[in-house]
């Protein structure tokens, strides 16, 4: 039990340096949010069940699950709310539409 | 066990250096709040792997309440900017 925590908490911080090093990385705007909801969806989801894994079924527990459902839907949700603002006024100077 | 947290936190550490350098070198207003809401999201992970340490359990609560501001402020910047951009 304790290994397969371990894996997922690794993976998870492996998941969000790629995707923070996308975001750096790309030119294009719509780009980097592709590149930073790497980060809003597999980042969360494996370190969130890899503490939900290592602290058994708790209250604590049920407070680490409520915190990932939020952060999923919270984060698809600004992610497009942010693209939509782009394609509507984002083309003013700098990043082309 | 808990060297896969330090070495997880040093991991987000380094993540969110990079968000701000893309905040510093970022030419237009979209691309910092994506950086922030980006540096807000690591935060909150980092506040619930330093809140597995045993003396300090309460950290969910205010790893909640950090989600929740970080959700509501991005939206807030976009509406402001979005009434800005229509007065012009």
């Amino acid at each position: 039990m304790s290994i397969l925590s371990n894996i997922l908490l690794i993976l998870g911080g492996v998941t969000a340096l790629i995707g923070t090093i996308g975001c750096f990385k790309f030119k294009d705007f719509l780009s980097r949010t592709h590149a930073a909801s790497v980060v809003d969806s597999f980042s969360t989801l494996l370190i969130i069940i890899a503490l939900i894994i290592n602290s058994g079924l708790s209250l604590y527990s049920l407070k680490l699950f409520l915190i990932l459902v939020f952060l999923y839907i919270t984060g698809s949700t600004a992610m497009h709310a942010l693209s939509q603002a782009f394609l509507k006024y984002g083309s003013a100077k700098g990043e082309k539409k | 066990m808990i060297d896969s947290y330090f070495l997880v936190i040093f991991i987000l550490s380094i993540a969110i250096f990079v968000s701000v350098l893309r905040f510093i070198f970022a030419e237009e207003i979209y691309t910092k709040i994506l950086s922030v809401n980006l540096i807000g999201t690591k935060i909150v992970l980092l506040i619930l792997l330093s809140g597995m340490a045993p003396i300090m359990k309460d950290f969910t609560d205010i790893a909640m309440v950090y989600a929740l501001i970080n959700f509501i402020s991005t939206i807030v910047i976009l509406k402001y900017y979005q009434d800005k951009e229509l007065l012009k």
